[in-house]
C-alpha cells in the first residue's frame, strides 16, 4: 500500500506518532534539544494532520468541527475554572507546587510552572476534544 | 430583550466580560477571584443566547474559526514557547499575576499564566481567522 492510499485515521496516528515517541525522553534529553524536537513534532503534526482532514468525508469533519468546538472550548472553560479553584481552596494547590519543584531542579520553578499551565491546558483540551468527538460518533449509531 | 440580535447579545458578552475581567484585575485577591468567575459565567451565558440567534452562515463562520483559528492560535502559542519562556519575559509576567492573585508561592501565579496563555492564543487565532472568514465571503 503506497502512502497515497492510506485512510485518513493512519495519516492522524502518523502525525502524532513523534510527539509520543518524545515524551518518555523528556527528562533523560536536554531541554534545548526537547524543544527542537518539539518543534519538529507540530510541524510534522500540522502537515500530516492536514493530509487527514483531505481525506476526510463531511460527516468525519463535521464531527472533528464539533468535537472542537463544543469539546475543547468547555474543556478550556473548565481548566480556567479549575485552576481558579486551586487558587481560591487553601492547600489545594499544594500537590501541584511540589510536583512541579520536583520537576524544576534544573530551571526556575515559575517557569516550570508556566511550560505545566500551558501542557495542562492544551492537554485537558484534547481529552475534551476527543470525549465531545466520540459522544458525536456515538450519538449517529 | 428575547428579540435583540445574535450580534447584540454579542456585544453584551464581550463588553461585559472585558469589564468585569478589568474590575477582577483591579480588585485583586479572592474577590477579584470571584468576579473573574462571574465574567466567565456571563460570557458563557450570553455567547450561548448569541450563539441560538445567529444564522447557519454565522454558526460555520465561528465553527470553521473556532477549529482552524483556535487550533492555529494554540500551535502558535507553543511554537512560541521558548520565546515567553525567557527570564525577561516571563518574570515580570508572573510577578504581575502573583500581585493580582496575592499569591504566596511563585509556582501558582505561573500555572494560571501557562493556562491563560493557551487561552488567549486561542482567542486570537480564533479572532483573525473569523475577520479573515467574513472578508472572504463579502
Amino acid at each position: 500500500m503506497t502512502i497515497r492510499k492510506l485512510p485518513p485515521w493512519a495519516f492522524t496516528l502518523i502525525s502524532l506518532g513523534p510527539a509520543l515517541a518524545l515524551l518518555p525522553f523528556v527528562k533523560i534529553v536536554p531541554s534545548e534539544a526537547v524543544l527542537i524536537l518539539s518543534g519538529i513534532a507540530i510541524i510534522w503534526s500540522v502537515a500530516f494532520s492536514c493530509l487527514s482532514w483531505r481525506r476526510l468525508d463531511e460527516p468525519s469533519r463535521a464531527a472533528h468541527v464539533s468535537g472542537w468546538l463544543w469539546g475543547g472550548s468547555s474543556a478550556l472553560f473548565a481548566i480556567l475554572i479549575a485552576v481558579g479553584v486551586m487558587r481560591a481552596v487553601p492547600g489545594a494547590s499544594q500537590p501541584l507546587v511540589d510536583f512541579i519543584d520536583a520537576f524544576s531542579k534544573k530551571h526556575p520553578a515559575g517557569e516550570t510552572g508556566f511550560v505545566f499551565g500551558v501542557l495542562a491546558a492544551a492537554m485537558v483540551q484534547a481529552i475534551g476534544y476527543f470525549t465531545a468527538w466520540l459522544i458525536w460518533w456515538g450519538k449517529r449509531r | 430583550m428575547t428579540r435583540l440580535s445574535a450580534r447584540s447579545w454579542r456585544i453584551i458578552a464581550a463588553l461585559g466580560f472585558w469589564v468585569l475581567i478589568i474590575v477582577a484585575w483591579t480588585v485583586g485577591g479572592s474577590t477579584g477571584l470571584a468576579i473573574a468567575y462571574t465574567a466567565g459565567a456571563w460570557l458563557a451565558a450570553f455567547s450561548l443566547q448569541a450563539w441560538r440567534r445567529q444564522d447557519e452562515f454565522e454558526k460555520s463562520a465561528q465553527k470553521f474559526s473556532w477549529m482552524f483559528g483556535g487550533l492555529f492560535g494554540l500551535l502558535i502559542s507553543l511554537a512560541l514557547l521558548p520565546a515567553a519562556t525567557q527570564p525577561g519575559v516571563i518574570s515580570p509576567l508572573i510577578g504581575w499575576v502573583a500581585d493580582a492573585l496575592q499569591a504566596q508561592d511563585p509556582v501558582t501565579p505561573a500555572f494560571v499564566l501557562g493556562a491563560a496563555y493557551i487561552a488567549l492564543g486561542q482567542l486570537v487565532g480564533f479572532s483573525v481567522c473569523w475577520v479573515g472568514w467574513h472578508v472572504s465571503k463579502r
